[in-house]
């Protein structure tokens, strides 16, 4: 079977543009969360996310049309796409076009675009939308797949190209459907991950009606805390991750740096409930033993997982409860952790986030904090890695993903060494 | 040895006909489901020609408290997904649900119940807006309610890819099963596009048909006197089974999917590349996977975008892809008829072309009054035309340039 590699990271995240910064302030602690100040939040019970700040898509090559005409996430994958083409050193130049794909995960395309022109020509929903004068090509930033087709035009890449939308599965989904395209030796380079610019009002308060996201708005910072007993809900995010991933023998031969093989990509359904999640974390459990599987790995091989660990009372409990499922007293060792306690929950880029998180974890041989563990769950009894960064031999690394719907993924990539 | 897949159950909830054999007999009989807007009736919505899902009762499909739960997409997919479960002769309280998957397209997702909240959230507060928002408005949001009806906890997936993202959603089902992430996938795409967001975002593409002197003729792929295609709402479920499990419960086989190939022309927003060249690496990498020659396909199922760009693309990516066949391959469009239901037309296109199989007779392009010069294509025009047709191809085109290309054989 041909094998996958990851070559190339960027990433647009709230606490840091690209991987390195976003690296340094996952090791730090650093959380991106704040005030919500680009609309009105004093009604919300919730007034607090982890906003992208300065993000100027002129920085990153986009044509004056893709400024003036995509929508924020679309633009945050083309920031990220040209990162990670940076990042793997391809030689566009002679790069094989034709067997180049693109597959990104996004949540729901276009809220901030949507929502921004709705309230200015309906003065927020007193007049009707239809008969309005809109901008021109408004049907192009709506449009639902323009994550995946803004990189294929803006670099001309002819190999296939999709967007997944799997709720907070998304990103992750994308990396299995590159993988898959690349195993079955339709492309040989793909560009995958997952973007999403959903902190709009209805971004925030559907899920402020729903009771999942924190309402600690007198310490952001504090917010999103995994894990820790006093955690209220998840804080939404926005950003992008985009990966190159390349068959192995393909980056080999180009002398490429290789943080990662993807050894395995399983998903499976909760079929339980849409928001809700089962005691014990039900199908998870079973779908981390299924990527171990695909990868050939056992439990005991794997030195870390980064969790979905949205710091929703309910997630972090039965995803422990997975975990434990998953890996019997192997869980005990493992390192645990969750990158939203300090980006938030990035929807569709968040498991796209997580996989550059591993790749950087498996090169620096560091594992973030999990911050704000300050009261220990005696239901979360796992080791989160709290509060500090640690050294760690890593070799074999895992995600998981879980979102709303019931959608599992887990994933397991290895350092080749 | 490589595991092979075939199509068991078909379900439409479609414009010209809610249920297999209404919109077959539609077809056949060349009717247009395209009409004037009636489910806006209180709105000067700007299209003025549409496709609707007519007297649709969504009760009648699902739960009253799942009426309410959830938008119109998700009413049609669980409406085309028991439909095809019968007709496939599934019934799933005996099957391990693990095997089983469900991979569905969308676009717009919940529109209706996003406009509806934003306006509660807007004038009257956040407190206002409904609970079930959020999994509503997610474009997953029918593959999530489904799999929690049937208690589904196999492989799931939704894929977004403008007008492509129904074949593709069906191809990439056909390749899970052949891996062996399940036995049996339900797939398809659904739109519920007649909504106030949607129908003002869509007046801002200047590819659609915004009005005519009659609907019913308003949608003319390959006509010299076309004017953009026809958006309308609905979709289908098609079900997908592993070959021997098929065999070995006697289920009705409509046809194997022996091929499936994606490309992207990657030229623009606003076109697909005249010379048509990827689309037709597209159908060769296609017919590549499925072990044919160009000569050996019967049919093709044209995405019929009814533009000047699309449409002569189309033709020449035909011409490159099947040379001198091209005058024997029967051409048609049978969206035509239905409208362009975005996510909805892929699984819809593949059921115009498992009838057309298995009748062996090609559903008809209607309103082509004057083909066009620059389309030399051998296009089936106002009659369905009796053929044999043993093996099919379908084509689906996204705004941005994608191609989607997906084979059907008589099962040999």
């Amino acid at each position: 079977m041909r094998r996958v590699v990851i070559t190339g990271l960027g990433t647009i995240a709230p606490n840091g543009i690209g991987k390195d910064a976003f690296w340094d302030a996952c090791v730090n602690g650093v959380s991106a969360a704040a005030l919500i100040t680009k609309f009105d939040v004093s009604k919300m019970p919730s007034q607090i996310a982890c906003e992208v700040k300065n993000f100027n898509p002129a920085d990153y090559s986009l044509t004056p049309w893709e400024i003036d005409s995509l929508d924020r996430h679309a633009q945050f994958g083309l920031a990220a796409a040209k990162q990670a083409i940076e990042d793997a050193q391809l030689d566009l130049a002679t790069l094989d076009h034709d067997r180049t794909g693109v597959f990104m995960g996004t949540t729901n395309s276009a809220p901030d675009t949507f929502e921004r022109v709705w309230e200015d020509v309906t003065n927020k929903g007193e007049l009707s939308m239809i008969g309005k004068q809109l901008p021109k090509e408004f049907s192009y930033a709506l449009l639902s797949n323009s994550a995946a087709m803004s990189i294929a035009i803006h670099y001309g890449f002819h190999g296939p190209s999709i967007v997944v939308s799997d709720a907070c599965s998304s990103g992750v989904n994308a990396v299995d459907q590159a993988t898959i395209a690349i195993r079955d030796g339709v492309c040989d380079t793909a560009l995958a991950g997952g973007t999403d610019a959903s902190i709009t009002p209805m971004g925030l308060d559907c899920y402020c009606v729903l009771g999942a996201v924190s309402r600690r708005n007198d310490a952001p910072t504090k917010a999103s805390r995994p894990f820790d007993r006093d955690r209220d809900g998840f804080v939404l995010g926005e950003g992008s991750a985009v990966m190159i991933l390349e068959e192995y023998e393909h980056a080999v031969k180009r002398g490429a740096t290789i943080y990662a093989e993807i050894m395995g990509i399983a998903n499976n359904t909760n079929a339980y409930h849409m928001t809700a999640l089962p005691e014990g974390g039900g199908p998870l459990g079973q779908v981390i033993l299924e990527a171990l599987r695909r990868g050939g790995l056992k439990p005991t091989d794997v030195d870390y997982l980064n969790a979905h660990g949205t710091s929703t009372q309910l997630n972090d409990k039965s995803e422990s409860g997975a975990i434990k499922a998953a890996f019997g007293d192997h869980a005990y060792k493992l390192a645990v952790n969750s990158t939203k306690c300090v980006i938030g929950h990035t929807q569709g880029a968040a498991s796209a986030h997580q996989l550059i998180v591993l790749c950087m974890s498996l090169r620096d041989q560091i594992i973030h904090p999990t911050i704000n563990q300050e009261n220990p769950d005696p239901e979360c009894d796992l080791d989160y890695v709290p509060n500090t960064a640690r050294e760690a031999r890593l070799n074999v690394v895992m995600s998981n993903a879980s979102g709303f719907g019931g959608f599992n993924s887990s994933i397991v990539l290895r350092r080749l060494t | 040895m490589t595991r092979r897949v075939v199509i068991t159950g078909l379900g439409l909830t479609t414009p010209i006909g809610v249920g297999k054999e209404a919109f077959w007999a539609a077809a056949q009989a060349g009717r247009s489901g395209v009409g004037r807007p009636s489910l806006l009736e209180t709105m000067d919505v700007p299209i003025k020609v549409i496709g609707e899902v007519k007297d649709f009762i969504a009760a009648e499909h699902l739960s009253k408290k799942l009426v309410v739960r959830s938008d119109r997409n998700t009413h049609f997919a669980f409406a085309s997904c028991n439909e095809a479960l019968a007709d496939a002769g599934l019934d799933l309280t005996t099957e391990d649900k693990s095997r089983i998957g469900i991979v569905l397209a969308s676009n717009y997702g919940g529109t209706s119940y996003y406009l509806n909240n934003l306006v509660r959230l807007h004038q009257k507060g956040p407190s206002f807006v409904s609970a079930y928002m959020a999994i509503a408005w997610i474009p997953s949001a029918p593959v999530g309610q489904l799999s929690i009806f049937h208690g589904i906890t196999g492989y799931t997936r939704t894929y977004l890819n403008d007008i492509a993202g129904g074949l593709d959603a069906i191809g990439n089902s056909c390749r899970a099963i052949r891996r062996g992430d399940a036995d049996v996938i339900i797939s398809g795409g659904f739109e519920a596009v007649i909504a106030e967001a949607s129908m003002a975002t869509m007046s801002t593409f200047t590819e659609l048909c915004h009005d005519a002197s009659d609907p019913a003729t308003a949608y003319r792929p390959f006509d010299r006197d076309r004017h953009g295609s026809v958006v309308a709402e609905g979709g289908g479920i098609v079900i997908l089974e592993e070959l021997e499990r098929a065999l070995a419960r006697g289920a009705q086989i409509y046809g194997e999917i022996v091929g499936y190939a994606q490309s992207t022309d990657a030229l623009d927003f606003h076109s697909f590349a005249p010379d048509g060249k990827y689309y037709a690496r597209a159908m060769h990498a296609a017919l590549h996977e499925a072990g044919l020659t160009p000569d050996s396909v019967d049919y093709f199922n044209a995405d019929g975008r009814s533009t000047a760009n699309a449409d002569q693309a189309e033709a020449n990516a035909l011409k490159v892809a099947f040379g001198d066949h091209l005058p024997n391959l029967a051409v048609s469009a049978p969206k035509s008829m239905t409208g362009s239901m975005l996510a909805g037309a892929g699984p819809v296109d593949v059921a115009f072309a498992a009838l057309a199989m298995r009748d062996n007779l090609v559903p008809p392009t209607i309103n082509v009054d004057h083909q066009d010069p620059a389309c030399a294509i051998n296009l089936v025009i106002s009659q369905p035309r009796a053929t044999p047709i043993s093996t099919a191809m379908i084509g689906a085109r996204g705004t941005g340039g994608g191609n989607s290309v997906l084979v059907l054989k008589e099962l040999a």
